[in-house]
């Protein structure tokens, strides 16, 4: 990882409360992004405790979490980092939470189940406005 | 005896002539011899007229003492056949002359009869005494003495006698005799003994005479009262008979009308009916007395009774008067009743329609209300396939990860052996579980055909599994616990139903309340051949004053569109009329238990 440590190297916060979604997932991302720094959370709060730790420059989160939702740690980590980018894991039935996550503000959303290409695109179009 | 009269005056005529010349010769010795031829002559011619003077006089008195035998013949007869019997008694009492008529009452011959003590002839011992005694009397005292004696007539027959006796001195003998006349009274005493009956009977009946009832003598004074005119007037006998109807009771019978009637009225008619007279009297207040008059005359004497009943009519009028208002306020009642009737008719005609509106409604309602059960499965389906998103979706998500985790790791060269299996495996179970879920969702929503012996413990198992996953993403705690293994008899998925809609009223709560650490506990257990089952949360619990109403129909208390207001409802209806169990609700510390007992 040390090596990545050059201009094109970002960080990620992946948050999802399923533990084996949420390595399997952090695994994928990782083998596909060398570049990238991936930090996985369980829930809103132990991804907002590692956002201001680490301050990743991309988060990806579900949106329905016990402890604290996605939507609240978003508006938190907007608050200490605005331009943080932000990819929703979504339901198809979450039609309401995506619409008071775009009050808050997102670059994309991914609809599970997970298509890994729909979601390295997302990450890929984020990664190049970080490059920006 | 008139027989032997012209005997008797022959014998007296020869003593008569005897005893004349007895004097003439004691007279002789002072008698002058005639001197001269004159003298002699004139003597003769005075001896012829005297003679001549002498057969007149014997003519005339021969006249006399023919007329008087025939009177005496006359008198005989009279005496013989008087209606009455003559007895002449000596003084001890021994018959010495008798008329026939006394020899026919006595049923004896006359000849039998002369000599024989009169005692022989009186009936019983009584009259022997009585008639010694009435003779002493006779002898005693001067003037007629009288008794009465039965005596022994013809036949056998007993003869009431009335005896009237004077004793008669005679010169001849100190010991005087009896004259004595007999009367037959035996009629006369049967006749008195009758007129008393008949007094008897007619007072009886004044007594039995219910109306008080007075008889008065033509002086107006009262002969006699009844009892009901005591009771009536208040008076008593004493005070009453004898007295002059206008003083009773200090005056109070003074009445003017009462006047009128016994002073005008009756003067000329005998009869008078239904006299009204109205009058306060002293006792007993105010009367109406209703007066009917009857005037008996006895012609003989020339005096009359009268016979005056009474009857207090007052409480009749009083209640004639309280008929007829009776009467009318009945009528009026009629009327009203008859207003009451037509309007009861038009009533009754109204509830007719309204019953069978109601009749419809009623059947729209049941209609509604199949509806409503069949909505409330669709609403519970609904939520079981938002459910069973959140139960599919995970492992769909997962299943979609270990796929394209092949695919990516086939990409970069480094699929390996194990992760082909591994991934395979996951897969495999997760597609397993799916179908399992699938399986449960499945008999959720067919409608149990009928009741059947189940596993309490299988149906909270199958319920849990399709709500488990939605409850863990809130962060709902659900335990589950159950001994003995309880037998429910009965429709398995209404229960589960109801245990569905009970552990989401619970979550809603939660999200209400915003709960910090929500909590659902799910136990069962056997008590007493029934199966119990408990579902309690921490949501708070149910306030005190809806506590009633939780289980009415659309009764909800989540905001506009949230709640349908027919879970609890339902699940009563479940539980209670299909299941014949119980369902209740209680507070307990931090939130609320419902209990199910089938």
């Amino acid at each position: 990882m040390a090596t990545a440590q050059s201009l094109a190297s970002f960080s990620l916060l992946f948050v999802e409360d399923d533990h084996m979604v949420c390595l399997a997932i952090g695994r994928i991302i990782a083998r596909r992004f060398p570049d990238a720094t991936v930090y996985t959370a369980e829930n809103g709060r132990i991804g907002l405790e590692l956002f201001k730790e680490h301050t990743p420059e991309i988060v990806i989160t579900d949106i329905n979490m016990p402890v604290m939702d996605g939507i609240e740690m978003a508006r938190k980590i907007k608050s200490i980092k605005t331009d943080t980018m932000f990819i929703v894991l979504t339901g198809y039935n979450d039609k309401n939470y995506l619409e008071r996550f775009g009050e808050i503000g997102f670059n994309d959303y991914i609809v599970k189940p997970v298509d890994f290409g729909k979601l390295f695109a997302a990450i890929e179009k984020c990664r190049v406005e970080i490059m920006l | 005896m008139g027989i032997d009269n012209r005997k008797f005056l022959l014998t007296s005529a020869v003593d008569l002539r005897r005893q004349a010349e007895a004097r003439l010769c004691a007279k002789t010795p002072e008698l002058h011899p005639p001197r001269t031829k004159e003298e002699t002559q004139r003597l003769v011619h005075e001896l012829e007229v005297h003679q001549i003077e002498l057969e007149m006089q014997n003519a005339e008195l021969r006249l006399a003492q023919e007329e008087l035998e025939l009177s005496r013949d006359t008198y005989a007869e009279l005496y013989d056949f008087a209606p009455v019997g003559y007895f002449t008694f000596d003084s001890r009492g021994q018959i010495r002359e008798v008329n026939l008529t006394g020899a026919h009452l006595l049923g004896i011959e006359r000849r039998l009869l002369v000599n024989k003590p009169f005692a022989r002839f009186i009936a019983d011992a009584d009259g022997r005494e009585i008639f010694t005694g009435h003779l002493e009397r006779v002898l005693q005292r001067n003037g007629m003495q009288r008794c009465e004696i039965r005596l022994t007539g013809k036949d056998g027959t007993v003869i009431h006698g009335q005896l009237q006796s004077v004793s008669v001195d005679t010169g001849e003998s100190k010991d005087g005799h009896i004259l004595c006349s007999i009367v037959d009274g035996t009629i006369g005493k049967q006749l008195e003994t009758e007129i008393q009956e008949a007094r008897k009977y007619a007072e009886n009946v004044v007594e039995t005479v219910r109306k008080p009832l007075v008889v008065l003598n033509s002086d107006l004074k009262i002969l006699t009262a009844n009892h009901s005119f005591y009771e009536t007037f208040k008076v008593t006998p004493e005070e009453t008979i004898g007295h002059f109807i206008y003083d009773l009771g200090n005056r109070q019978w003074d009445i003017p009308k009462l006047r009128v009637l016994l002073n005008k009225i009756l003067l000329h008619d005998t009869v008078f009916n239904d006299y009204e007279v109205e009058h306060d009297f002293q006792n007993i207040g105010r009367k109406i007395i209703l007066l009917n008059a009857r005037q008996i005359l006895h012609e003989k004497i020339g005096s009359h009774i009268i016979l005056l009943a009474m009857e207090d009519i007052t409480e009749r009028k009083f209640a004639a008067a309280e008929i007829e208002r009776l009467n009318l306020s009945l009528a009026a009642r009629a009327v009203e009743l008859e207003l009451q009737n037509a309007e009861l008719e038009e009533t009754y005609h109204d509830l007719e329609v309204e019953t069978s509106a109601r009749h419809r409604s009623m059947e729209e309602l049941r209609e509604k209300e199949q509806l409503l059960i069949q909505q409330s499965r669709m609403a519970a389906m609904g939520e079981m396939l938002g459910n069973i998103a959140h139960q599919w979706r995970q492992p769909l998500n997962v299943l979609g990860i270990k796929v394209q985790e092949l695919g990516l790791s086939f990409e970069y060269g480094e699929l390996s052996k194990e992760l082909l299996e591994s991934n395979i495996a996951m897969a495999m179970e997760i597609l397993q579980h799916l179908s399992q879920t699938i399986t449960v969702f499945q008999n959720f929503t067919v409608p149990d055909k009928e009741k059947s012996l189940f596993r309490l413990e299988q149906v909270i198992a199958n319920t849990v599994q399709i709500i488990d996953e939605s409850l863990k993403k809130d962060g709902i705690t659900l335990k589950v616990s159950s001994t003995g293994d309880p037998q429910v008899n009965g429709y398995p998925n209404e229960y589960s139903q109801v245990i569905m809609s009970l552990i989401l009223n619970a979550k809603d709560a939660f999200l209400e309340q915003r709960t910090a650490h929500p909590r659902i506990t799910v136990c069962s257990w056997s008590e007493n051949d029934r199966s119990v089952l408990t579902i309690t949360d921490n949501g708070g619990g149910i306030k005190e004053k809806i506590m009633d109403k939780i289980f009415d129909p659309y009764f909800t208390t989540k905001a506009l569109g949230k709640g349908t207001g027919v879970g609890l409802f339902l699940s009563k209806a479940i539980i209670e009329k299909n299941m014949g169990g119980r369902i209740t609700v209680r507070t307990i510390e931090n939130g609320s238990e419902f209990r199910i007992e089938v």
